[in-house]
């Protein structure tokens, strides 16, 4: 083993007197020399090791507690001799105190730096320096608080009014200090001056606001002018926390507290005025999420005020033109307000959907014919002659999206296209095209029979041609072979098969027999109250080319060979079914405008007795005329048509069948289930075909109970079990 | 002027750039507020011997030179000969290092 020899250091701070009271009165001077600004005078090292010297002697305490009462005494002095509560140049003076207090602060708490790192860790006491500052605060800033924000507040409003460096400076060193000091657990700043910022700034733009009369479009660029001239002073002057506090602050004052003003007067105001540039300021403004939910609100309900006011014309001659014209009134009412979401810079997603949902409810709510004016719509549209169609039927997806009562939408809109597709009034490519535009938006199951319709009418197309070839064809005849699930014809198994003139009769066997060639175990049936014929006539004064139905071109050819039959002689030479008979009597001897046959009593009563000549006198002012079956008062068998023909009620047929059979497909796998969340269930799947409302599922499972497929729970009434 | 003097209790002097001697909390109080030793760069070190003060001046600029090299390079030990170690742990404390 070997002994190292550690060279024993002299005693330190072996010099000097070693009597606290005795070297105290040495570093007291020296603390008021550096408050004094003599520091330069001051040998760091000499007080550096008395303190040293002390604390090493466990005069820590002592030590501290002198300080303390030193750093008082001078903080004191400091304020009785330089602020006074009441100089307007208080928040000046202060911060020159600051400066300078913080700087011999620092120079004292270097001197002191061995009992802070000593004593003061050991005992947990507040470092030199930041005991300095607790006492700039209680001996300073504390008794003149309120003077100092009071000052604070008026600097801070004169450079909202008038910009001035000198005053910004001010404002800003005031805040630091005041964050340099702390209260509680935060900084005085955020416990004593923010507050009060908060509700001097909420009272300066009150009593602005209440001073000045505006517009709202005024208000709206006024009040942006001043978002944006405090947010430029707030982040020179204070912390990001209370800028956005301010800001929000503001809000609340300029906004929120004036919303009744601005969002109820000023949006529709704006809106009227298509003052687009105030519309975007007005979203931008409105950030807080209450405000904004205000204005959406505000946005719709004008939607829905504005949309409501789209008047119906009452036009009972043609009941297209009132539909046409709201259609096309909505449409302009829905680019006015794309045009609007265009221009809105936040937010645009949900502003988007805001205003769909205000269409929507308008679409499906208010408005009752949507789903009929909209399929009016489309058709005039498809069966117009006009140029740029495409766009028109694409700006009418946009309602189509938006609708819910898409199951009626459907029917109507197959039946018109039915009529456009087979008396070829549109445009083969344009409905393909819309067809498709649907497709995209709620699927293929919704469009596939009216794809179907189409493909009928291509595939018929290839027949004609065929049947040409193959066959003589004496007139120009034109068969579309319809598959039946695909068109909305109902009870084609009623179709009776009438009596034609000869030359048709050949020519309907000859394609019966063409069609029965490619076609082995398929039934062709006549449709002929879909068909019909253009039949060219001499009169005793001129030439006409007719067009008419079917059945009544058959009762014209037969006097051809016959100069005056009767009701009955017609019916047993047609064999066409009485009701249809007497309608199409009627139509082509009654009203005077079509009246190619005579008939005798002339009365409006189509009777089995009643003489049909044919009527040679007959004029017209077009060279071509389409005689339309005319619909008789009080044919009660059409009633019963009717009704069945009337898309809204097979609709409202069509969605009992379907919600009945969803309720039970929902029902079996898990038996039993809650009427809200079975109401849910079938909702989602109706979603593309129309609004599932509570009355219609209640309705649909007090049917079920009846026929015993579903069972109430005996305790709880809301939940239903699956009958097996 | 970038350098101190450092004197020890037996009058040796020491030079010092300005920029080690800050890495002494104690001496960086001295020179940076306005004391005596800031003006005359000069700093009388009392409680110091010229040996303890060599071996401080010696660390404090290794200090300065290792301070920002990164902890996987390779930075040499600091020799402190044992005989010396009490004396030198003294003035570190003194020292604030």
């Amino acid at each position: 083993m070997f002994k190292v020899k550690i060279r024993s250091p002299r005693a330190f701070n072996s010099q000097g007197a070693t009597e606290f009271n005795d070297q105290w009165p040495f570093l007291e001077k020296a603390i008021f020399e550096i408050f004094d600004g003599r520091t330069h005078q001051l040998s760091f090292e000499k007080l550096y090791n008395v303190v040293y010297g002390m604390v090493l002697r466990r005069n820590g305490a002592e030590l501290y507690e002198n300080v303390r009462a030193t750093l008082r005494s001078l903080m004191i002095a400091a304020r009785t001799g330089e602020l006074a509560r009441n100089d307007p140049d208080l928040l000046e003076k202060l911060v020159k105190v600051w400066e300078k207090q913080c700087e011999s602060l620092q120079a004292v708490s270097d001197v002191m730096m061995y009992l802070d790192r000593v004593f003061c860790k050991e005992n947990r006491q507040l470092l030199i320096f930041d005991m300095g500052l607790e006492l700039f605060r209680d001996e300073i800033v504390k008794p003149l608080n309120g003077s100092v924000k009071r000052l604070f507040i008026e600097n801070l409003n004169e450079v909202r009014l008038q910009r001035s460096e000198a005053k910004l400076r001010l404002l800003k060193s005031t805040v630091s200090i005041l964050e340099s000091l702390s209260k509680d657990d935060d900084t005085y700043y955020v416990k004593e001056l923010e507050p009060h910022i908060l509700t001097e700034t909420t009272n300066y733009y009150d009593n602005f606001v209440k001073s000045h009369r505006y517009t709202p479009s005024q208000y709206l660029s006024q009040i942006r002018e001043l978002f944006e001239l405090e947010n430029q002073l707030d982040t020179e002057i204070l912390n990001k926390d209370t800028t956005v506090k301010v800001r929000n602050a503001m809000k609340d004052v300029l906004i929120t507290k004036n919303s009744s003003f601005i969002i109820d007067q000023g949006l529709p105001a704006i809106i009227e005025a298509e003052d687009l540039e105030s519309l975007s300021l007005l979203f931008e403004l409105c950030e807080k999420s209450s405000d904004r939910a205000n204005l959406l609100k505000t946005l719709s309900k004008r939607i829905i005020d504005e949309g409501s006011a789209i008047k119906v014309e009452d036009n009972l001659k043609k009941r297209a033109i009132p539909a046409i014209k709201w259609v096309l009134q909505v449409l302009r009412l829905k680019e006015k307000y794309n045009g609007i979401l265009s221009a809105i810079g936040q937010d645009k997603l949900k502003t988007a959907s805001s205003v769909d949902a205000a269409f929507s409810l308008l679409l499906n709510h208010h408005h009752k014919k949507t789903a009929e004016f909209l399929s009016t719509y489309i058709d005039s549209v498809l069966r117009s002659a006009e140029e740029s169609r495409v766009p028109l039927l694409d700006e009418a997806i946009g309602i189509f999206k938006l609708l819910k009562d898409k199951d009626v939408f459907e029917k109507i809109y197959k039946q018109q296209l039915s009529k456009r597709l087979l008396q070829d009034r549109s445009q083969l490519e344009l409905e393909k095209h819309m067809i498709e535009k649907m497709k995209q938006e709620i699927g293929a199951s919704f469009t596939s029979k009216m794809e179907g319709m189409i493909r009928d009418l291509l595939i018929s197309k290839g027949y004609e041609k065929k049947f040409r070839q193959d066959y003589t064809v004496p007139v120009n005849f034109k068969a579309n072979v319809l598959t039946t699930t695909c068109w909305p014809f109902r009870n084609t198994d009623s179709f009776q098969d009438i009596q034609l003139p000869e030359t048709l009769e050949r020519l309907k066997l000859d394609f019966e027999n063409f069609f029965i060639k490619s076609h082995t175990g398929r039934t062709l049936r006549w449709a002929y109250h879909l068909g019909s014929m253009d039949i060219g006539c001499q009169f005793a004064k001129d030439y006409y080319v007719i067009s008419m139905s079917v059945y009544a071109a058959t009762v014209l050819l037969l006097f051809e060979t016959h100069s005056q039959l009767t009701t009955e002689e017609i019916a047993d030479l047609t064999c066409i079914p009485s009701e249809e008979l007497t309608r199409q009597l009627f139509s082509i001897s009654v009203p005077p405008k079509t009246r190619i046959l005579k008939k005798r009593p002339m009365n409006k009563n189509i009777a089995p007795t009643d003489i049909f000549t044919f009527n040679h006198d007959f004029t017209a002012a077009t060279k071509a005329i389409k005689i339309s079956t005319v619909f008789m008062k009080g044919d009660s068998s059409l009633q019963g048509l009717s009704s069945l023909q009337n898309p809204i009620q097979e609709a409202m047929e069509d969605r009992k069948l379907l919600i009945d059979a969803l309720v039970v497909r929902e029902l079996k796998v898990p038996r039993s289930i809650k009427e809200r969340d079975l109401f849910v269930k079938v909702q989602t799947k109706l979603a593309n075909k129309f609004e599932l409302s509570p009355k219609l599922l209640s309705e649909s499972l007090a049917r079920l109970i009846d026929r015993e497929y579903v069972q109430r729970d005996s305790e709880d009434t809301a939940c239903y079990h699956y009958l097996p | 002027m970038s350098e101190v003097k450092l004197i020890s209790r037996d009058q040796q002097e020491f030079t010092l750039s300005n920029e080690a001697a800050v890495l002494s909390p104690m001496l960086k109080g001295m020179i940076s507020r306005k004391f005596a030793e800031g003006q005359e760069h000069e700093i009388r070190l009392t409680e110091i011997s010229s040996e303890a003060l060599r071996l401080v001046v010696n660390y404090l600029e290794y200090l300065q030179k290792y301070q920002d090299c990164a902890e996987d390079e390779d930075i040499p030990e600091f020799e402190v000969p044992t005989e010396m170690s009490l004396e030198l742990l003294l003035a570190a404390d003194y020292l604030n290092i």
